[in-house]
């Protein structure tokens, strides 16, 4: 059943419930997929065969098809009327590809600037935090000691002698 | 004596002793129950346990899970509902 150009439902996440057609099968039980977007808001991306349920109907496409290929294939098998879908505009087809640009563009900057940004901020917080430690540290054990070792050696010997004295008086 | 607003089977009681020894009550809101799947009634993930006035206080992406039947029934159980109802979808044709 599953093979290119199989219109499938997809079963899991967000977008459970709505159709896509296979334009790859992998190894390991994945799948390359697309609604596209602008037809059934189901974006273009890699998705387990768990997550997918195929349906009867088939489209005819090439492996790896664009998804303006996809929408014309739709077009002349009448699918959309059985999706209960309007076809989408071309405003609708050119919303969905500025996002998914837009997307690219964000995911391309944030994977070449953020990690040498962090990598410079984490080392420097560390270094700042300990020192503090230190000083607190430093300053709050020695007046604790002082004060305990004063006590203790005025209680125990007054305790001691208390109870010498008692049991001396007992005797 | 709890206030007027306070005398009612919604309220918890708290047993609280005092510094000086007495024995008083506290009064404090019932919490609610835990969500459950309308279908097989195990606790749902990812719905949190808060009264209604707090609930309100959360964004809605932090109250249910986002996907079709979310906050209402469990992820397994919306695999199955999808899998009939396509399974219905293309038997008449």
């Amino acid at each position: 059943m599953i093979e290119v150009g199989r219109v499938c439902m997809k079963t899991a996440g967000r977008e459970a419930g709505k159709f896509c057609v296979i334009l790859d099968v992998m190894e390991d039980g994945y799948v390359l997929v697309t609604g596209p977007k602008a037809a059934t808001t189901v974006k273009r991306r890699k998705c387990s065969l768990h997550h997918v349920e195929p349906t009867p109907e088939t489209v005819k496409i090439k492996k790896n098809a664009t998804d303006d290929e996809v929408l014309a294939a739709y077009k002349q098998a009448g699918l959309f009327s059985k999706f209960g879908t309007k076809e989408p505009t071309a405003k609708d087809v050119e919303k969905a590809k500025d996002a998914e640009r837009k997307r690219a563009t964000k995911a391309k900057e944030e994977k070449a600037k953020p990690k040498a940004e962090k990598k410079e901020d984490k080392p420097e917080e560390k270094k700042a935090e300990p020192k503090k430690e230190e000083i607190k540290k430093e300053e709050k054990p020695k007046p604790k000691a002082e004060k305990k070792e004063k006590p203790k050696a005025e209680k125990k010997p007054a305790k001691s002698a208390a109870k010498k004295t008692t049991k001396k008086a007992k005797k | 004596m709890p206030t007027p607003a306070q005398r009612t089977r919604s309220f918890r009681k708290d047993r609280v002793t005092t510094p000086g020894g007495k024995v008083k009550i506290h009064y404090s809101k019932k919490q609610p129950g835990i969500a459950k799947c309308g279908n097989c009634k195990k606790p749902l993930s990812g719905v949190p346990r808060k009264l209604p006035t707090e609930l309100k206080k959360l964004k809605k992406t932090q109250k249910r899970p986002d996907r079709p039947y979310g906050g209402t029934l469990c992820s397994p159980c919306t695999k199955a509902k999808m899998k009939s109802k396509n399974m219905e979808r293309w038997e008449n044709d």
